[in-house]
Formats: C-alpha cells, sequence, structure tokens
C-alpha cells in the first residue's frame, strides 16, 4: 500500500516543481521517489496482506512483478533528463502524469477486484492518452494521442460489459467469490463465458496481442520515444501481469474457454509481429511490431496456466523490459543525432565511434532474439517449458519458429551497426542515460548468466 | 408499474432509433437527450434515485452539453453527410447483425438467473449507496482521484494555448 | 570460510572489470599492481582455505551458492568443490599467477596496451580458477572455455602481427576439435548419469563394470577435450605457434596452467577412467608418444621458447603417462614442479629475450650469463629441475612416474628415460648456447635488472629447487606428504611402488637414470662447450633425418595435405553444387516468400481508424460466435 502512496505522492511532489522553475530537481525528485516506493514494495515481500476490504491483495506475485516496473520506471526517467532537454514546456507535468499512470499500474498487479482491476485500467491508460499526445506540435503525436484515446476507450467499454456479464452471473465483483462460484457450477453459462471473453478481450488490446494491436504500430511510432518505452515496458508488463492474475485468481475454473481465446491470440501475435517487423524500413517500428510479438510469447506462459506460468512470465517480463528500454535509449540517441525518421540506415557503421552503444544495442537485441547469456535466451527457455509442461506443444514449435523469423529483423540492426561504414561521429549522452544503459545491459547478462536468481523467487 | 416499464422502454427505443436515422446531428443529439432521460426514468422504477439523478446530470447534462457544443463549434449541421463507401456499409451491416444473431443466440441458451434471496431492495438509495461507498469501495472510489487528477493535468496540457516554438 | 570460497574468485574477475573498464583511463602502473594484488589477495584466500582444510577434518566439501540452471532434468548449480585436487590447482594458479603478473609488470612496462595485457590476464586466472573450483563439469566447461579465450586473447596480443593473429587462430580452432569432444562427453554423460555434479556422477560410477562401453565412450571424449588443451598428440600443433603471445603469458598460460587442464580434467574425473582400460591404454600410448616426438623435436629448435614449448608438450606427455598408468597423484605432482620450474624458465627466457631488445634465435646469443648472473643462475636451477637432477624438484616428480611405469612394463619404463635423456640433452644445450660461449648477438645493451622482474625470478627458483620436498618417497625418509594429502581427491590405486618392488630396485633404477643423465649432460657439455658447435642457419642442407626433425616431423605439412587441402578440395566442388543450386535456393525462398506475406500483411495497417475498429468488432464476433457455438 504504502508503495502506491508513494509514487501516487511522488506525482503530486512532481507537480509543485513547476513553481519553482528547478529543472534539474526534476529527475533526481523522481527517482528519489521511485527507490523510495521500491524499498517500501520489497518490505511487502511474504507479507500476504489483504487490504480494504478484500480490494486489494499484496502477495509476492504483485511485488515481483512491481518491483520489475518499478525498475523499469526509474530507468526510463534515468533517459528522461536527456529527452527532455530542448523542451521546456509542461515537463513537470509530463512527469507526474508518468507516475500517476504508474499508479494505475500497480493496481494491476495487485487487485482483488473487477472494480480496482477497471480503475487500474483507466489510471494507467488515461495520463497515457495525454503523453502520447505530449509533443504538441508533431501532427503524428496528436494523431497517435487521439487513435489511442478512442480505440482505448472502445476496449474500455467492451470490458465494462465483460465485467458487468460476470456480475450478472455472480453477483460479485470480488475475485475469490467469483472464482469459488465457477468452481461451483457444473456447466459454464454462456453469459459467463460472454464476460470472460470481453475481459480478455480489453487487456489483450491493452497488452497489444493481436488482432487487437491496430493501435500500437501507429502509436508507438507517434507517441515520444520515452513515452513508447513507457508504453512498450511498464504498461505492457502491468498488463500481462494483471491477465494472469485474472486468469489464475478468478477464471482458473474456465480454463479451456479463454485457452482458445489465447491460443488465437498467440498465433495471430506472432504472425503479425513477426511479419509486420520484416518489413518495417523504420526501426520505431520494428520495435512496436516485434513488442506484438513477445506479447505471443508472454501469452504462452499465461496459456500454460502452471505452477511454473508466474515465475517464467516474470523472467520475460524482465528480460523483455531492460531489452526494450536499452533499444529504445539508443535510437533516441540515434535519431536525435541524425535527426531523421529512425531508419536501419542510421545505425550504419554505430560501432566505430560509439561501441559502448552498440554493445548496449547488441546485447538488447541478442536478448530480445534470445540468444544465450543475454537474458533473453533463459527468458523463452521457461516460458517453453512452462507451455510444454501444459501440452501446448504445437504452440512452442510455432514459437520457435517466430523467434527464429525474428532472427532476421533483430540482426539487421546488429549488422548494420558493426558491417557498415558511414562518417559518423561520437553522440554525446550525459550521466543519467549513461547510467541507465549499463545497468539495463548488466541486469540483461547478469540474469541471462544467472536465471536462477529471478526464476526462484516466484 | 408494468405500464409504465412498457412506456418508458418504448419512448427509449424509439428514440434510440431516431438518433440513428435523423439526417440532423442536432435532432440526434435531442433524441439521445430523450432516450437518456427515459433509461433514468427506468432507474426510479428500480428505486435506484441515486442512479437517476447521477445518469441525468452526467449524460443529459454534461456530456450532451458538451456534444451540441461540438457539432455547433465543427458546424456540423448540414444535412450532407459524408459519403460512406459501399463496402463500409456492406462491413457495418454484415458485423452489426452477426452481433445481433451471436447475442440473441447467448441469450436465448442462457438458463435464467435466479432471483438473489439477498437482494435489498433499498441499495439503490443514496445514504445506502453513500455507506457502500465510503466503506466497502473506499479504496477504489479514493484511486479514483488519481485517475481524475491526471485527467485534469492532461486537460489542461493539451488544451492550453502556447507560442509554437521549435520543440520539434 | 568455506561459504566464501567465492572471494577467490571475486579478486581477479574485480581486477579484469576494474582494469577492463577502466583501460584509458587508468595508469598502467596502477593497472599492473592493482591486477597483481588481486591475484595476491586470491592467492591469501587460497591458503587460508587450504590450512582450514589441513586443520579441519580435511574432508572434500562442495559449497553451493545457488542454482544456475534448474529446469526439468538438467539441474546444475553454482557450486565449488573445495577438495586437495582443486585447493593444490587453486595455490598453483593463484601463487604462480601473483609472481607472473608482478614479473609482467617490468616486462611490459613499455607496452602501449599494458592495462588490456592485465585485465586479460585477471580474467585469464578468473576462468583458470573456475575450471578447478567448479562442483560440476558444465560449470568447468565455462571455465574451459573461458582459458580458451584468454589465450587466444592474448596469444594474439600484438595483433599487428599477421602471423600472431594466425597463430591464435590456429590455437583457437584446434582447441575447438577437443572442445567438441569435451561438450560430447558431457551430452553422453548426462544421458548416462542424470547429472553432470562430480559427487553425483562419480557415486553413481560404483554401479559400472569396468570396461562398460557408455563410460569408454564418455571417457575417451573428455580425453580428446584434454588432447587438445594439453597439447598432445594429434593435437599439440598449436602450442609451439602460441608462443607469440608475450613471455610471461607463454610462462602462465602456456606453460604453468592452461596446458594442464587437460590433466587436471583427467584427475578430477579419475572414478570414471579407471572404469575404461581402453582409454588409460590410449592415454599411456598418446603420453608416451608426444613425450618423445615432442623431445626429437625439441632437440633441433633454435627458437628459444620454441625449445621451452616443446619440452612443455614432452612433459605434459609425462604426465599423462602417469595419468594412463592411473598414477594420478604422480601425475599432479609433476604438475606442480612443473608448473615452478616451467614458470621459472619461460620467464628466465623472457629476461634473455628482453636483454637481446626481442631477439628470440639461440644461434644470435651466447655468454650472457656475464651480464645477467642472477637469470643464468635461476635459469641453470629451472634447467636441473626439469632434467631430473637431485635434490631438485623434478627429480621427485619424475621419480615417481618412472617407478610407476617400471612396475606396469619395462619397456615403457625404458621408453621413459629416454624421453628424459633427450630432455637433459635439449635443456642444456639450450643453456649452454644462450649463457656460455662468446656472445653473437647483434644488440645487447646491458638493462639494469628491476626488482620486479629478479624477485619473482628468485621466488620461482626457491620453488623449483624445493619443490619436490612436497613429497619425498619413504626411500629418502619420507612420507608421500603430498601423495597422502591428495589421495581423497582420486580414485584407483596410487602410488604402488611400497608394495610392489623393494628399495634396492629403486635404488638401482635411479642410479640407471641419473649416470644416462649425466652422460646425456656431458655430451651436450662436449658438444656446445668444448666443440663451440653453433647450430647451422636454416639455409643449409641437412641430411634425412636430422632435416625431418629440424622440420618437426613434418606434421604441419602433413595436416595441411591431408586435412586443410582435401577439405578446401572438398568446399571448392560443393560451393557450385550444394550452396548454389541447393541451399541458397532454399534460404532465398524463405527470405522471398517471408517477405512477400510480410508485404501483404502490412496492408491491413492502413492507419485509419475506422477500419481498425471494423475488424476488430469482426474479430470479436468471430470469437464470441467461436464460443457460444463451439
Amino acid at each position: 500500500m504504502l508503495t502506491l502512496i508513494t509514487i501516487a505522492a511522488t506525482g503530486i511532489i512532481i507537480l509543485y516543481t513547476t513553481f519553482f522553475k528547478s529543472r534539474k530537481l526534476l529527475v533526481p525528485i523522481a527517482i528519489t521517489g521511485a527507490l523510495t516506493a521500491l524499498a517500501f514494495n520489497i518490505s511487502d515481500w511474504n507479507t500476504n496482506q489483504l487490504l480494504f476490504n478484500n480490494m486489494m491483495k499484496i502477495d509476492n506475485y504483485s511485488v515481483a512483478f512491481n518491483s520489475v516496473m518499478i525498475l523499469s520506471l526509474i530507468l526510463i526517467l534515468l533517459l528522461s533528463h536527456q529527452y527532455f532537454k530542448g523542451v521546456d514546456k509542461n515537463v513537470s507535468e509530463i512527469y507526474s502524469l508518468l507516475f500517476f499512470s504508474f499508479t494505475g499500474a500497480c493496481l494491476l498487479t495487485s487487485f482483488n477486484n473487477f472494480t480496482m482491476l477497471f480503475i487500474g485500467i483507466e489510471t494507467m491508460s488515461i495520463p497515457l492518452y495525454v503523453l502520447a499526445g505530449s509533443k504538441k506540435f508533431s501532427i503524428r503525436s496528436n494523431e497517435a494521442s487521439f487513435k489511442y484515446f478512442i480505440m482505448g476507450s472502445f476496449a474500455t467499454a467492451i470490458f465494462l460489459l465483460g465485467v458487468a456479464l460476470v456480475y450478472g452471473v455472480t453477483g460479485s465483483f470480488n475475485m475469490s467469490e467469483v472464482s469459488e462460484y465457477i468452481s461451483a457450477t457444473a456447466k459454464i453459462s454462456s453469459l459467463m463465458k460472454l464476460g470472460i471473453l470481453f475481459i480478455v478481450i480489453s487487456i489483450g488490446f491493452k497488452i497489444a496481442a493481436a488482432p487487437f494491436h491496430f493501435w500500437a504500430p501507429d502509436v508507438y511510432e507517434g507517441s515520444p520515444t520515452l513515452v513508447t518505452t513507457y508504453m512498450a515496458t511498464v504498461v505492457k508488463v502491468a498488463g500481462i501481469a494483471a491477465l494472469l492474475r485474472l486468469l489464475t485468481g478468478c477464471f482458473i475454473g474456465a480454463a479451456a474457454e479463454w485457452q482458445h481465446i489465447l491460443e488465437a491470440f498467440i498465433i495471430l501475435s506472432f504472425v503479425i509481429g513477426n511479419f509486420g517487423a520484416i518489413q518495417q524500413q523504420s526501426v520505431k517500428r520494428m520495435l512496436a511490431y516485434s513488442s506484438i510479438s513477445h506479447t505471443g510469447f508472454m501469452l504462452l506462459a499465461i496459456i500454460a496456466i502452471n505452477q511454473f506460468s508466474a515465475s517464467s512470465l516474470l523472467y520475460y517480463s524482465l528480460s523483455y523490459s531492460l531489452a526494450t528500454i536499452a533499444a529504445f535509449a539508443v535510437l533516441i540517441l540515434v535519431k536525435n543525432y541524425k535527426n531523421s525518421d529512425a531508419s536501419y540506415e542510421s545505425f550504419n557503421g554505430l560501432a566505430k565511434h560509439n561501441p559502448f552503444l552498440a554493445f548496449v544495442m547488441l546485447t538488447a537485441m541478442l536478448s530480445m532474439t534470445g540468444i544465450p547469456i543475454t537474458a533473453g535466451f533463459f527468458a523463452k527457455y521457461y516460458v517453453f517449458l512452462a507451455s510444454v509442461k501444459s501440452g501446448y506443444s504445437w504452440l512452442v514449435i510455432c514459437a520457435i519458429i517466430a523467434a527464429l523469423v525474428g532472427v532476421a529483423y533483430y540482426f539487421r540492426i546488429i549488422i548494420n551497426m558493426y558491417y557498415k561504414e558511414s562518417n559518423s561521429e561520437k553522440i554525446i549522452k550525459d550521466n543519467y542515460f549513461v547510467i541507465s544503459l549499463i545497468i539495463a545491459t548488466a541486469i540483461t547478462l547478469a540474469v541471462g548468466i544467472l536465471p536462477q536468481f529471478i526464476i526462484g523467487l516466484i | 408499474m408494468i405500464f409504465l416499464f412498457y412506456l418508458l422502454s418504448g419512448v427509449a427505443l424509439l428514440s434510440a432509433l431516431m438518433v440513428v436515422f435523423s439526417r440532423s446531428p442536432i435532432n440526434s443529439v435531442i433524441h439521445l437527450i430523450i432516450c437518456f432521460l427515459a433509461i433514468a426514468g427506468h432507474y426510479i422504477l428500480l428505486n435506484a434515485q441515486f442512479l437517476a439523478v447521477v445518469h441525468i446530470i452526467v449524460y443529459t447534462g454534461a456530456i450532451m452539453v458538451l456534444f451540441l457544443f461540438v457539432i455547433m463549434l465543427l458546424n456540423l449541421n448540414k444535412e450532407n453527410e459524408p459519403h460512406k463507401k459501399l463496402y463500409t456499409k456492406l462491413a457495418a451491416i454484415i458485423s452489426g447483425g452477426m452481433l445481433l444473431l451471436v447475442l440473441t443466440g447467448a441469450v436465448k441458451s442462457v438458463a435464467l438467473i435466479p432471483f438473489n434471496e439477498k437482494f435489498d431492495s433499498q441499495i439503490g438509495l443514496v445514504g445506502n449507496f453513500g455507506k457502500i461507498l465510503f466503506n466497502e469501495f473506499m479504496l477504489p472510489f479514493e484511486a479514483s482521484s488519481v485517475l481524475f487528477l491526471s485527467a485534469i493535468i492532461g486537460a489542461m496540457i493539451l488544451g492550453k494555448k502556447e507560442k509554437i516554438t521549435n520543440n520539434e | 570460510m568455506l561459504a566464501n570460497s567465492w572471494l577467490v574468485l571475486l579478486f581477479p574477475l574485480l581486477g579484469f572489470l576494474i582494469t577492463g573498464i577502466g583501460y584509458k583511463r587508468l595508469s598502467a602502473s596502477f593497472c599492473g599492481v592493482f591486477a597483481s594484488l588481486m591475484v595476491f589477495a586470491s592467492f591469501l584466500y587460497s591458503l587460508i582455505l587450504f590450512i582450514g582444510f589441513k586443520n579441519g577434518d580435511s574432508v572434500a566439501s562442495i559449497v553451493n551458492f545457488a542454482d544456475w540452471i534448474n529446469s526439468e532434468k538438467l539441474n546444475i548449480s553454482f557450486g565449488f568443490m573445495i577438495d586437495p585436487l582443486s585447493l593444490t590447482m587453486m595455490m598453483i594458479i593463484t601463487g604462480v599467477g601473483f609472481l607472473i603478473h608482478v614479473f609482467s609488470i617490468g616486462y611490459m612496462h613499455n607496452d602501449l596496451r599494458v592495462n588490456t595485457y592485465f585485465s586479460q590476464l585477471n580474467l585469464f586466472t578468473f576462468s583458470m580458477l573456475l575450471l578447478v573450483m567448479s562442483s560440476n563439469y558444465l560449470l568447468m566447461f565455462v571455465g574451459w572455455e573461458g582459458v580458451g579465450l584468454c589465450s587466444y586473447l592474448l596469444i594474439g596480443f600484438w595483433y599487428r602481427e599477421k602471423a600472431f593473429n594466425n597463430a591464435a587462430r590456429k590455437a583457437f580452432i584446434i582447441n575447438r576439435i577437443g572442445d567438441l569432444g569435451f561438450i560430447i562427453g558431457l551430452i553422453a554423460m548426462f544421458t548416462c548419469f542424470h547429472s553432470l555434479d562430480f559427487t553425483s556422477v562419480f557415486t553413481q560410477t560404483l554401479k559400472f563394470e569396468s570396461g562398460n562401453t557408455i563410460i569408454t565412450f564418455i571417457t575417451l571424449m573428455l580425453f580428446l577435450g584434454a588432447i587438445g588443451k594439453s597439447a598432445q598428440i594429434p593435437l599439440f600443433t598449436w602450442l609451439p605457434d602460441a608462443m607469440a603471445g608475450p613471455t610471461p603469458v607463454s610462462a602462465l598460460i602456456h606453460a604453468a596452467t592452461m596446458v594442464t587442464a587437460g590433466v587436471y580434467l583427467i584427475a578430477r574425473s579419475s572414478a570414471l577412467f579407471i572404469l575404461s582400460p581402453v582409454t588409460m591404454n590410449l592415454i599411456l600410448i598418446v603420453g608416451i608418444a608426444t613425450t618423445l616426438l615432442a623431445a626429437f623435436i625439441a632437440l633441433m629448435q633454435n627458437d628459444i621458447k620454441k625449445v621451452l614449448a616443446y619440452s612443455t608438450i614432452s612433459q605434459l606427455g609425462y604426465m599423462f603417462v602417469a595419468l594412463g598408468l592411473s598414477a594420478f597423484t604422480s601425475s599432479v605432482f609433476h604438475l606442480t614442479t612443473h608448473a615452478f620450474f616451467k614458470a621459472l624458465l619461460f620467464l628466465a627466457a623472457g629476461s634473455v629475450i628482453h636483454a637481446y631488445k626481442g631477439e628470440q634465435d639461440i644461434r644470435k646469443m651466447g655468454g650472457i650469463r656475464k651480464t645477467l648472473p642472477l637469470t643464468y643462475i635461476v635459469f641453470f636451477t629451472g634447467v636441473l629441475a626439469i632434467s631430473g637432477i637431485p635434490p631438485f624438484s623434478g627429480f621427485f616428480s619424475k621419480d615417481e612416474i618412472l617407478s610407476a611405469a617400471y612396475q606396469s612394463n619395462i619397456f615403457i619404463w625404458l621408453l621413459l628415460v629416454i624421453g628424459a635423456m633427450l630432455t637433459c640433452f635439449y635443456m642444456f644445450r639450450l643453456l649452454f648456447l644462450v649463457f656460455h660461449g662468446s656472445n653473437r648477438g647483434d644488440t645487447l645493451d646491458i638493462p639494469k635488472q628491476k626488482k620486479v622482474m629478479t624477485i619473482p625470478l628468485v621466488m620461482l627458483a626457491i620453488l623449483s629447487f624445493a619443490g619436490g620436498f612436497l613429497n619425498i618417497p619413504e626411500l629418502f625418509g619420507g612420507n608421500f606428504n603430498f601423495t597422502n594429502f591428495l589421495k581423497s581427491s582420486v580414485y584407483g590405486n596410487f602410488f604402488k611402488n611400497e608394495q610392489l618392488h623393494s628399495d634396492q630396485t629403486e635404488i638401482i633404477l635411479l642410479l640407471t637414470v641419473l649416470s644416462l643423465s649425466c652422460i646425456t649432460i656431458y655430451f651436450a657439455y662436449h658438444k656446445y662447450i668444448i666443440k663451440h658447435i653453433i647450430p647451422e642457419p636454416d639455409s643449409v642442407q641437412r641430411k634425412l633425418i636430422p632435416n625431418v626433425i629440424y622440420r618437426k616431423f613434418y606434421v604441419d605439412e602433413l595436416y595441411y595435405s591431408i586435412i586443410i587441402k582435401p577439405y578446401n578440395w572438398i568446399a571448392d566442388k560443393m560451393l557450385p553444387a550444394i550452396e548454389k543450386h541447393f541451399i541458397d535456393f532454399v534460404v532465398n525462398s524463405i527470405g522471398v516468400v517471408t517477405m512477400a506475406v510480410g508485404n501483404r500483411l502490412r496492408l491491413i495497417q492502413t492507419g485509419n481508424i475506422g477500419f481498425y475498429m471494423f475488424i476488430m468488432v469482426a474479430a470479436i464476433i468471430t470469437f464470441i460466435a467461436a464460443i457460444v457455438w463451439f
């Protein structure tokens, strides 16, 4: 609970910094807030608590996922200092919106009631609609904001319809009561099935699972890159953690119903994510599509719904978040430096004058592909293991093919960085930025070598 | 009672159809208001006075006025609505029809939900509602304050007039 | 204390990270001192562990820190095995390693990339420690590959020279063959035992009969790994070329530690190897053959480091012979003394090369004992030790192997004695040509010997002299301290002479070997001191047999014509037939199809919200239909 309060309070404190016009304090305050929240969060480890009339349930699952998300948030905040250097309007508001959105994300990992789930989703999304459009004079940013808003509202409506149906059948918003109802009734009624379907679909929309991914490439591309990073990491992890929590805690009795939905999600995500990514000329758009494909991998852990699901999903979330943040961070630098549209060509010859950046990007790409000693390898391995355990071998075979296709577009960047010539120069980056990159890369390698530290947690 | 229910339902359905069919956007909005009022009447029939009032204030009052403003500002009150392509219309008809079909199928196959014995007919009154809101649902209520705060800030960021600088 | 044994690994790793990351900012002198201190700290902790082990219950212990890989069947822990064998290796690696680090401070001080050098040297120490400390084969393999990498990096340290790069590549590629064997061995082992943990595997071996086919296969594959790393026939050709690296590197990696990893591997897996007589015999044969072949080649070499390299190969052959005779402790004992005297010889050779400004050809040296008296003394110590002259360390360790051989087969003993005589000859030839006679070099300046270079030499000389006293046989009133210490780590029969042959036979054998060695030394003395014979220049036409020896038995050429040429030929023929028309076609088709599908799919991302919504609604309806009706 203190975690949540700290995050929200930090958002409000940041608002006040506008009065002092001290831009230098922004990032330190934000990071202090995030670190305090992390400390409170970790102190909740092994204290299973039900709060506020069973509205929230804080257990190791939520603590672990919160920690991954707070880590991502800290890394993103470290990147932000340089990112917002040229911007002088509304910066503190942007930071506070980021924190408010994060409050929602925290609710999503620890909800125990459909109302909390709904408020979590909305608190996470509404600031994001604004953040997506925070580059006010860029048409693409406005377009992204608008698209995200319209389609997000659509998903919200679907979600509410689903919750209403579930409530109609069970007469309760409480997860455990719904779960008891499902296990008590022999035959699941059609209305319940519809309710589950609508809820799963709307969360699928938030995590950009095909065929509800349409917003993702456009919004990811149009939004300010830092916001895209946030969307691709924290928002996706929160959504997927909420989905697993919902499905295990509430709808586990109806597994046969939603597993078919997820099968379709996974296959379509692989197809659309990979084939979409392979065609792109812009790295940002490629990363957007690749994040759709990663959603497919993460859903593999959920569809398995066994004792490995949570731990493998946690590991995947961590490795995916770190790699994504590192990749977007390098992209930000390259894009700003070249003042370009972040095509593959702008990465040409990066290794020559910026060996550090090239190495960071290399690790990120290898991790996303799933090459050993980076975290991505064991991430995929454990996810595959979990789903094979539950008899989804055919899905794993599809996933392996998808991972192989992934090599095509991830390695393209590596080839451009290391084997193509260009007359680029050293890119300037501030210390916060470098620290963020080092942390991301170091953890990627460390948990890639010692996966047991993460996989044994929950 | 039964008569009132059918009357209100008839009004709601009729006005909802009029929303779709009327040519002028202004007329559509007016019909939508009538539709909402009819639904608010339903709430009163269900002894949910708070919900009825909130419905009127929020939907009929705030949102509909907003709609009217938008229509007036954008000057949409022309009867020539943009011409849709044939395949869009076709797709809309097919998907709408299928939704109807599927939902009917779903509802038909559903067994009637047993009447909940615990149901308290006084639950919709303002006093009881407040008690539940500030006891059981305190956390969601408080958490939504963050939501509103961020909405306010968002509106401020997007709506504030700024001189165009070279941000990009 | 045991629980903190990871500290041993931490220090070199820290050294590697700090010198490696800060290689541009840190000063060269700091890096050298810091790297050495890290290894010294590691040595101290190994010593503490050793003392604790001796004073404690002296039982091998497994320290598990964390699970490393934990999946269904494969459970690998991140753990260390602290037992006499690993403690011995740790002390050699960190002790000798520290002295060589210190020597390097002086030796490398003019080099531009000295910081990189030290970080790589620290990384090597880390990997080597990981290799010997790990409690399972997989973690050991990590160290195994780590040392391979460092070896590659350091051989090619002066990478601007193309020949050095090629040498590094040769070492790496030839080692790959051995590594492949190692990997196959591990897989076979896992299939057989369902575990890669030392304790688990070794306990399970009790269930197997001697001569079991699977065990034979596993051991053969592990032996292949050992052959690659320890430069035995047929994979020994990389080691002489590896002398391209800086001399301290040759001392540390290619003499004292890394090349003995193969010996360590077999000694560690003794429980497996004793179950397979076939493999043991093969080890024996390979060991003898390598000993003799390398010794013969060393007779005619004119490069000071190459002579030492071939002598290393030959001495490693001795160790393998001991392994093949299942005298594992003797082998490890020889490994220990060899680490001392060979490191000493290399470092002393480094001093000589330093003094000659990089000249390595012994024909262009001579008489340097007057300018480098200290180096002369320590080199002489090393030569006496390697030649097995009592009471120097080599005498004791070689004697153990010889008597083990004698018990097994007099013929083997005879061959080993020939090897020992050859060793005496080429070592004294080297000594006489380099340090005695007149100076034939052009550019001899008189460098002031730095303390950082002389002190390690003296320390190693003391060790080379006294190292043998660790394991004094009963014949001389000792009680085999070292053997008894190591006994608990290895399986199988130990040094057997206590029961089998009497002191008299022992003394007769000793005297025979000694007198033969002395005759050989006199022969060398006669040839190079009295008659002042200098090896002929390369251009001279030699007789058939000397020419074959001089050309290193044409092994490299042989490999070239039986492996590389046919390989190139096949590759040439395959290129158009299979590569172009089959593989390329298939691969390209996959690419073309993928791109085409991608192109189609891209079109649904139109950017039109209405269209997106339509597809989403359509998808929802499909889902509902599927759910309701199926």
